[in-house]
């Protein structure tokens, strides 16, 4: 099948992805710099929150949906071995995104919408960055339909059959991507444009913080699916070994995208406009939601350990050790599964109430955040980018030790920045603040984790100008690679694939029914009982 | 002498009740009827506040603050404060009973809309007040000036007050004002907590700083 048009397609929302990756990534720098309070010259209030916003829009927003709709595609495409349904459709879908990204730098750059990327009513940010905000997410919606669309013409054309899994993984992540974008969408339509454009004089934070959490938590899953997808149908091949169990990863995705929606309140437990009983049945989904996380670790490290003794590994741990570590994507999973361990630690910590008290809106959750996103959703899109960059641009890598001292150095970098954050937290330094100015014995013994920080934002800006450097030489490299996306083969082939894991019907009911018990009342309690909107805050 | 004391302790608390620093809460109407003011008729009103406060309310006296460029919400509270006892002034209270809340916002709105007062940037250092301005100071709890009143001295919604281009006598007396509680009229004594822990030479020198800021 010729699939030069999908190659380009992939391709441009990569470079999009990977543009604001780079760009969010000196801001980065900057930030723990200025942060430290050790360089007076560069401290500036403004540039700061400015900043700030505009790294968390880069690297949660921008970073991610243009990542993972290339990556969607490309995955659709060559998984069903279907041409892209309606490309036109889909440049759309990405001119709309690509719009919307430009219209909220304007007010981002400028230090008019610095509200952070979770938008923070009741302070407001100029009217473009929401309206920007809206389109990115309408763009991506061009991309969920297309994959839908595609999910449905090959069930079609194959009736019976399993859908493949990366696919089955991609759609999944855009079905859940549509029921996660939809808290979001009534906030921002219905909340923050009509208020920033003056058309309603005042906004319910509470409303908009629980709307925001129908979104915060899933999105999560958005981003992280790809890297998932990857675990399960990549690696597996890359490594030289099989997938252990088609039917477990089949049965994580759904259980990840039904379990992930209806627990977004673990982000309000110190909120007070839910009540205890609500946060503590959506404490109890989050704690759910952890199992698909260890399936996917068992299945993964199962299928790591079939590659590793094909390839002559022996004993407890040999394995390990027989693995390809100089596969960019071997090294990828490796590096991601250890950050998802220490991450995953502190999302427990997080999820649980009192625990959660004590880290609330400190360095730790900054910490926590960058070592699971930062860490290991971010390193496998690194290990994805080595893998499909050649496939894409028809070149082969232009470095694999580059590559390969790029994941060590991000990983180095990630857990040199994070685990000071972590300390921090725990030492109670807030999250979000620009400055410290405050001199107590307290505020003293967090110095040395400061400079600490410093240090790890410096190996992960040079780790990911590696990155951007490996990447422009391959595309503008003039050597030909002509392979293809190479997906793993299961350990176990099932005869019999029961309904429920090829399809989705069943699954988004039991989503409504969820959805509806854990936001229907908590969402209709403001408009049941009388509230008292807030003005405009701040900046 | 039971029922004296059960009486006396309830009689207590009432000694104790205290005023607000202002009557002025910020709701949306509030907010609304301060923007809706008429700036035409503000302009005729303020021909009357010309001889203090300046033909375009750029005032020429320490004695008197510019207004030009003023917040309107800060500029209706203080006119609110002023009427009814919330912040005194033996020149401005009677003036302001005067007025009608119309007229306050109408006010407002006309000083907010004119341009402020320019300062060439001085070459004169202002150490201790950038200090304060920049970095607040972690002995005495103080945060930072500029994290409420802006890096431009501008102010900030809803009503605190842009300070740049104001006559630094003005500045420091009011700074003056808030230490020794003279002025009361700052919502959870804000100002007043943070100027008694500042000394003269701060005062002084926070005065020429916000007089000259760079806008």
């Amino acid at each position: 099948m010729d699939n030069v048009a999908e190659k380009k397609l992939a391709l441009t929302h990569f470079w999009v992805a990977f543009g604001a990756f780079a760009l969010a990534c000196v801001m980065g720098g900057y930030q723990v710099i200025e942060r430290s309070g050790f360089f007076k010259i560069l401290e500036s209030r403004e540039v700061y929150y400015a900043s700030v916003s505009t790294h968390g829009v880069l690297m949660g927003f921008v970073l991610t949906t243009f990542f993972i709709m290339g990556f969607g595609y490309y995955v659709a495409t060559s998984s069903l071995k279907l041409p892209v349904w309606n490309k036109t459709f889909a440049w759309t879908g990405f001119g709309v995104a690509l719009t919307g990204v430009v219209l909220a730098a304007l007010p981002l750059l400028g230090g008019a919408a610095s509200v952070m990327f979770t938008f923070y009513p009741p302070l407001q940010a100029h009217p473009l960055f929401y309206i920007g905000a809206t389109l990115l997410v309408v763009g991506s919606w061009f991309w969920a339909v297309t994959m839908i669309v595609m999910y449905m013409q090959w069930k079609k054309a194959n009736p019976g059959k399993p859908v493949p899994l990366a696919m089955f993984a991609t759609t999944a992540n855009a079905i859940l991507w549509l029921w996660t974008s939809a808290g979001v969408a009534a906030e921002v339509l219905f909340q923050l444009i009509p208020w920033a454009l003056g058309l309603i004089d005042t906004i319910d934070p509470g409303l908009a913080r629980t709307l925001f959490a129908w979104t915060l938590h899933p999105i999560v899953y958005f981003w992280l699916i790809p890297t998932y997808t990857a675990f399960y149908t990549l690696v597996p091949k890359q490594a030289g070994g099989y997938l252990f169990s088609d039917i477990m990863a089949r049965a994580a995705f759904i259980l990840l995208v039904v379990f992930s929606l209806p627990i977004g309140f673990h982000h309000l437990y110190m909120d007070p406009e839910q009540n205890h009983g609500w946060k503590i049945l959506h404490a109890i989904g989050t704690f759910v939601v952890t199992l698909p996380t260890f399936v996917t670790g068992f299945t993964v490290i199962a299928s790591l350990e079939i590659a590793g003794r094909l390839r002559g590994g022996k004993g407890l741990f040999g394995w390990i050790a027989a693995l390809p570590w100089h596969n960019p994507m071997v090294l990828a999973i490796i590096l991601g599964l250890l950050m998802l361990i220490f991450g995953g630690f502190g999302g427990l910590v997080n999820a649980s109430y009192a625990m959660n008290a004590m880290v609330h809106n400190t360095a730790w959750i900054s910490g926590h955040f960058h070592l699971i996103f930062g860490g290991t959703t971010i390193i496998m899109y690194f290990g994805i980018a080595y893998y499909f960059w050649p496939v894409l641009t028809g070149k082969p890598l232009f470095s694999n030790s580059l590559a390969t001292t790029q994941l060590w150095t991000w990983f180095v970098g990630m857990v040199i920045m994070t685990t000071p954050w972590h300390i921090l937290g725990l030492l109670g330094q807030p999250r979000r603040i620009d400055s410290v100015n405050y001199n107590n014995l307290l505020t003293l013994s967090w110095e040395p984790y400061e400079v600490t920080m410093i240090f790890g934002g410096l190996i992960l800006i040079f780790s990911a100008g590696l990155l951007m450097y490996n990447l422009y030489k391959t595309q503008t490299g003039t050597e030909v690679f002509s392979g293809e996306v190479e997906y793993a083969e299961q350990f176990d082939s099932p005869d019999y694939l029961p309904g429920y894991l090829n399809s989705f019907t069943l699954w988004n009911i039991v989503i409504g029914v969820f959805m509806l018990i854990a936001f229907g009342y908590p969402i209709l309690q403001f408009f049941l009982m009388e509230t008292f909107g807030s003005g405009r805050w701040g900046v | 002498m039971k029922k004296l004391i059960l009486s006396a302790a309830l009689l207590l608390p009432s000694a104790a009740f205290a005023q607000p620093s202002s009557q002025v809460a910020w709701t949306a109407d509030q907010l609304n009827f301060v923007k809706a003011g008429n700036p035409q008729k503000g302009e005729a009103l303020a021909k009357t506040c010309n001889a203090c406060h300046g033909e375009k309310g750029i005032s020429t006296s320490a004695a008197f603050p510019s207004l030009a460029g003023q917040l309107p919400t800060y500029l209706y509270k203080q006119l609110q404060d002023y009427a009814d006892g919330s912040r005194d002034n033996a020149m401005m209270s009677g003036l302001a009973k005067t007025l009608s809340k119309q007229d306050a916002a109408d006010l407002a709105v006309w000083f907010g809309s004119q341009t402020p007062a320019f300062q060439s940037k001085t070459v004169m250092v202002y150490e201790k007040a950038e200090t304060l301005v920049k970095g607040g100071s972690s002995e005495r709890v103080l945060p930072p000036c500029e994290v409420c009143h802006g890096g431009d001295g501008k102010g900030q919604v809803v009503d605190i007050p842009a300070l740049s281009g104001q006559n630094a006598d003005y500045i420091s007396a009011t700074l003056h004002a808030f230490k020794d509680g003279t002025r009361h009229n700052d919502i959870y004594s804000r100002m007043r907590i943070i100027a008694q822990t500042l000394t003269d030479e701060e005062i002084s020198e926070l005065g020429y700083y916000y007089q000259n800021i760079k806008k």
